[in-house]
């Protein structure tokens, strides 16, 4: 079952799968302002989904009669929110071995957490999760919606991505986590290259055991016998053999699959870095093991000061939920505070924010961290790509994800007002057509923030 | 003297302009007889989209003329020839400095952890102007704050109303003898050690352990005042905690009390009335829960702060675990200044231990106006009402003619998420601009 699900995954990344959600054929969002973020922003338009994708958006567009609506007029509509990394809504975020690529969120995800959610109620449409940074090579994540009752259900995205930490575990020095880290890749290629070579010699004495029946012993032979020098000479150049090209899926055994899968650079990978002299080994590693270019770190704050080596290396970054930096100098005892999405937007860097449900009350919410982002001095324009299409870029789902475009998912929020507006909520989830939420039927919300006598409990 | 002679020279000379102010020019400024006698300090004239003075009034695009740490002029479109010119921009919006009304700040002496009852401790006394708390509370917007005793011991002290610039003298402390501070709750008695186990080796195997302890420890101490006042008329020897409780009972002083939970803040009237205080209650997390209670009472609330979401909104509730901060914040709720609004009931906003952190007043107040409380209560409830209550309101709270020049310039409307205060002034004197 999941060996299939993986493999429909990497043909078709993102499937709508209106069926599980039973999505309405045709929704209509009317009258709003639409903030399409990749392109214009429209006054008073409607959007129209088909099937789960934005069929169009437009000012003037007629809304046929036999689609759902749901009027927005004088609200605003913007693309679904997308949490570039979170592990929660995980029984716990790490295995307490330290290289483990085969595992994976699939086994530990809880749909019913109240993470998901909080999550939907949010407008967080769109998820990675994926393991912890406590760990070496911490397993696969996968891009799931916060809405279902089982992980397949959830599913936007298997192969989510690998976790990988550049970074000291506690009690674990830096020397030792690292050099963990390259012996982990070390081995496992020496490991696929017996396996290829195995392959390769199987394969050769297969052929010489079938070649016999097929012709002529003598003059098979001598074919043998000319071609020897030719092949060795070729072996000798193509050693040593690449196993990469050699294997396939079948070779592999299921403890294999996924960290092959990241060096063959058809698995994104997610670094975490937690200080700035993480960086320049997590860009060595990822080099020198070829999925640099697959590669989106994950960083703690001090890692602004790494900003000029992360360019350089044409990285994207996931900024922790709470982005300031703070050190006070250890002579003059100055404090200093650094606005992270201030630096990164300032140097050209994508990057994406980031919420948690654990942090403090204005870090739950990527609506509202990219308000914070903006109080820090980043256009707005920035920050709202920042939690959606970026995140969706580096979640590989920039085609489908993160942005209103006409076949792309429809996945979309209606807000009260404009994002980052004090005051503005997020009062309609659609998801993949589906209507998901409305904030006047959240109950669990009317208590905490409404006007009900018993509010608050 | 000469200080309040000058005010009121500044005031009076500068009431004749204002007449022309509205557009006009402001020519005689370079004549100001004061500039030539006394120091030769220029002007201040600080330009924003907007300047609004917490009277009621909004001026757009606003101006706001300073000199010599008092506020000259505030209106649309002031010109002042010798004046150094502070343009912020179409976008930027001028307020008064906020006032913190409950700051409780780490790196000051705030508690004996020993003993329970320090009413005779100032907080005033361990004050230290080196230190980054300033600064912390000046990136809030804030230019003075009421700082708070320790919530350790029950009865913690006085404490002290100050400017957040600290000066070379004590001009800073506006009152260095503040409101007595006493805590209900779960704090002064935790770490302690019921002394029946365990080998009674630290000052932490002690007494109270319970919240019937922490109100016992309390009512004690100002039964026994009631006694020592009694035998102190009658020539006994001077107890000076006994004293300052007995003054205080004497002339139905204030006593501010911290309490969270609803019944904390039952508790805190309670006492108060025993006791025949006015009561000011700090923090009132769930106030939300009877703000009638509160009215009838006729108590001043200090709202705030509002920290936590609980996780997945009803599952987090009341699960115990965690420091006792944890445990009485995970039961607020988000709306509660709205609510209070609603229910008649007038508050100030406080941000206790986060007051220089940038979980501080400018972040609570915006966390108010998100889940629902109207801007202008808000900005009341930083600036106007806890001036009045400090009883600091003739210097500040307001953008007025004469008052201290103490303002807040925000990079966009005040208390929404997406701004922040860009420059603080306090006493006419811009803070360290922010820093990018």
């Amino acid at each position: 079952m999941s060996k299939k699900l993986l493999t429909f995954s990497l043909l078709s990344l993102v499937a709508p799968q209106a069926g599980a959600f039973q999505a309405p054929e045709k929704l209509a969002i009317t009258g709003a302002k639409v903030i399409t973020v990749s392109g214009e922003t429209y006054e008073k338009a409607n959007v129209l989904l088909e099937n789960g994708r934005i069929q169009a958006i437009g000012k003037d567009l007629e809304v046929p009669w036999d689609a759902k609506v749901i009027d927005a007029s004088g609200k605003v509509v913007m693309p679904g929110l997308v949490l570039a990394q979170t592990n929660e809504g995980l029984d716990r975020p790490n295995e307490n071995v330290p290289v483990t690529p085969f595992i994976s969120v699939l086994d530990a995800l809880n749909p019913v957490d109240a993470f998901f959610e909080d999550s939907l109620r949010e407008g967080h449409a769109t998820i990675l999760v994926i393991p912890g940074n406590e760990t070496v090579i911490g397993g696969t994540g996968r891009v799931v919606k916060p809405f279902g009752l089982t992980v397949e259900s959830m599913t936007v995205r298997v192969d989510g991505g690998m976790k990988i930490s550049a970074s000291p575990r506690r009690g674990v020095s830096a020397m030792a986590h690292v050099a963990e880290l390259r012996k982990a890749f070390v081995e496992f290629r020496d490991e696929l290259e017996v396996a290829a070579e195995k392959k390769l010699a199987g394969a050769k004495s297969e052929k010489k055991a079938e070649a016999p029946k097929a012709a002529g012993e003598k003059a098979d032979d001598k074919k043998a016998d000319e071609k020897k020098p030719a092949d060795k000479k070729a072996e000798e150049k193509a050693a040593p053999v690449d196993p990469l090209k050699v294997l396939e899926w079948k070779d592999l055994s299921a403890r294999q699959r996924a960290l092959f899968e990241v060096l063959n650079g058809r698995m994104p990978v997610f670094l975490w870095c937690e200080r700035a002299m993480d960086v320049a080994h997590a860009i060595e590693i990822a080099k020198s093991q070829g999925f640099l270019s697959r590669t989106t770190l994950v960083i703690g704050t001090e890692c602004w000061k790494a900003a000029d080596e992360i360019k350089a290396a044409g990285l994207s970054v996931i900024l922790p939920s709470d982005f300031v930096h703070r050190e006070v100098d250890p002579l003059t005892g100055k404090e200093r505070e650094t606005s992270l999405p201030k630096v990164f937007a300032s140097k050209g860097i994508p990057f994406a924010l980031n919420a948690t449900s654990r942090g403090a009350l204005l870090e739950r919410s990527l609506l509202l961290r990219g308000a914070s982002a903006v109080a820090a001095g980043v256009e707005p324009a920035t920050a709202l790509r920042a939690i959606t299409l970026e995140p969706a870029r580096m979640l590989g789902l920039g085609d489908s994800h993160g942005s209103l475009e006409v076949g792309k998912a429809g996945t979309l929020l209606v807000l009260s007002g404009d994002p980052f507006r004090t005051g503005t909520w997020v009062e309609e989830v659609v998801i993949d057509g589906a209507h998901l939420y409305s904030r006047a039927k959240d109950d669990r919300l009317q208590r905490l923030t409404g006007d009900s006598k018993d509010g608050g409990r | 003297m000469l200080a309040l002679f000058t005010l009121c020279f500044a005031a009076l000379s500068f009431e004749a302009l204002s007449l022309e102010a509205q557009g006009a020019a402001v020519p005689k400024l370079a004549e100001d007889p004061r500039s030539a006698a006394s120091t030769d300090t220029r002007p201040i004239l600080i330009q924003a989209g907007a300047v609004i003075d917490a009277k009621g009034q909004r001026f757009a695009p606003g101006s706001v003329l300073v000199k010599d740490g008092k506020i000259l002029a505030v209106g649309s479109g002031l010109v002042a020839e010798n004046a150094e010119l502070r343009e912020f921009g179409a976008r930027a919006v001028v307020t008064p400095g906020l006032i913190e009304a409950n700051a409780e700040l780490e790196p000051l002496e705030r508690a004996e952890e020993g003993v329970e009852i320090t009413p005779r401790l100032r907080l005033a006394d361990g004050l230290d102007p080196e230190s980054r708390a300033w600064a912390g509370l000046r990136r809030n917007g804030v230019t003075s704050a009421f700082l708070s005793p320790s919530g350790r011991s029950v009865i913690s002290g006085r404490g002290a109303v100050v400017k957040t610039m600290p000066t070379a003298d004590d001009r800073w402390i506006l009152d260095a003898a503040g409101a007595l501070k006493a805590t209900t709750g779960q704090e002064p008695s935790g770490g302690n050690i019921v002394p029946r186990f365990g080998r009674p080796n630290s000052i932490f195997y002690r007494r109270p352990t319970t919240r019937m302890g922490v109100t016992w420890e309390f009512r004690k101490a100002f039964s026994d005042a009631q006694l020592y006042a009694a035998a102190r008329q009658a020539g006994g020897p001077l107890d000076p905690d006994a004293q300052v409780l007995a003054d205080l009972m004497a002339s139905k002083g204030e006593i501010r009390m911290r309490a969270r939970l609803l019944q904390d803040i039952r508790t805190a009237i309670r006492l108060a009335e025993e006791f025949g205080l006015r009561l000011v209650i700090e923090e009132g997390i769930e106030s939300f829960r009877s703000p009638e209670e509160i009215l009838a009472a006729k108590a001043k609330l200090i709202y705030g702060p509002t920290l936590f979401q609980p996780a997945g909104i009803v599952f987090g509730f009341g699960f115990g675990g965690g420091s006792v901060r944890q445990q009485e914040t995970d039961r607020n709720y988000l709306a509660t200044p709205a609510r209070l609004h609603a229910a008649g009931v007038e508050f100030a906003l406080g941000s206790a231990e986060y007051a220089a952190s940038d979980r501080g007043l400018a972040h609570q107040a915006a966390i108010a106006v998100h889940f629902g409380l109207p801007r202008e209560v808000a900005l009341r409830a930083c600036t106007v009402v806890p001036a009045t209550w400090l009883g600091i309101d003739k210097r500040v709270g307001t953008l007025e003619v004469g008052k201290d020049a103490d303002l807040v310039v925000w990079s966009g409307e005040p208390f929404e998420l997406a701004t922040r205060p860009v420059a603080v002034m306090v006493d006419g004197a811009f803070a360290d601009a922010q820093e990018d």
